[in-house]
């Protein structure tokens, strides 16, 4: 699974969620084979070529195009919690496409 | 992490009561400005995001990263600063989850340092208690007994 995380800048949020994503859903059992993080402006650009996008909540209206295109786009409110990224997962049905 | 703040001077226990968020940002600036790591160029971006983008620099509540894009010509270093204000400050109006007292301010000039700091950083605030124990330090003889306690 190719996972994105974005935040406004991308130094910052999006550098500790995509530590907290990964953790998560490595817990999960996802096989992850690509990991990023970027600034939004950049990540509207490139979210297609993920699987999903990980982002603060106030941010998951920028990710409509890759959305439309089949993109899962996730918003998450703590970038520190490991439980929040893994009940959103289990909310997504990523667990049934990626996990086979 | 705590250890790191202590030993190179990039902790403060603010005294001054910050009169809104904004101001809040500034004082916690201050420590990394000391240090060389960012100037006010960088400062006013941190300002300036949190005006477009919203209190997401809240990370939880509690607590709150100000930072803005590395590529900031304002950032000359890199590092964290850590500010502990002396009341709660309000970043969004009725919405106590975006209230903070801890502020850690990030400089990253060096990526691979930078990752490493953030990832320093994660692990401390996900220590049990240690947020609690922050939020109670009034001084810095407090701060270096929860360094000590937590052997952080």
């Amino acid at each position: 699974m190719r996972v994105l995380v974005s935040c406004a800048n991308g130094s910052g949020t999006s550098l500790m969620m995509m530590r907290t994503a990964e953790k998560a859903l490595k817990e999960l059992g996802f096989k992850i084979t690509n990991i990023n993080h970027c600034s939004i402006s950049e990540g509207k650009n490139s979210a297609k070529n993920y699987d999903v996008v990980f982002t603060p909540t106030t941010f998951v209206n920028m990710f409509e195009n890759a959305a439309k295109k089949g993109v899962r786009v996730i918003g998450i409110k703590n970038p520190m919690s490991v439980k929040e990224i893994q009940e959103k997962v289990e909310e997504s049905d990523l667990a049934e496409v990626f996990k086979k | 992490m705590l250890r790191y703040f202590h030993d190179n001077g990039l902790v403060k226990i603010e005294e001054r009561v910050p009169e809104n968020w904004e101001e809040a940002i500034r004082f916690s600036a201050e420590v990394l400005k000391d240090k060389s790591l960012i100037t006010d160029e960088y400062v006013n971006q941190v300002v300036n995001d949190v005006k477009e983008y919203g209190p997401y620099i809240v990370i939880i509540p509690g607590v709150a990263m100000p930072h803005s894009s590395a590529e900031n010509q304002g950032v000359l270093g890199t590092g964290i600063g850590f500010t502990i204000m002396p009341e709660t400050v309000s970043f969004e109006e009725n919405n106590p989850e975006k209230d903070a007292k801890l502020f850690f301010m990030l400089a990253a000039k060096d990526s691979e340092q930078h990752m490493q700091n953030i990832a320093n950083l994660s692990e401390l605030l996900m220590q049990d208690g240690m947020v609690e124990d922050l939020m109670q330090i009034k001084t810095l003889e407090d701060f270096e007994s929860v360094m000590n306690k937590h052997n952080m």
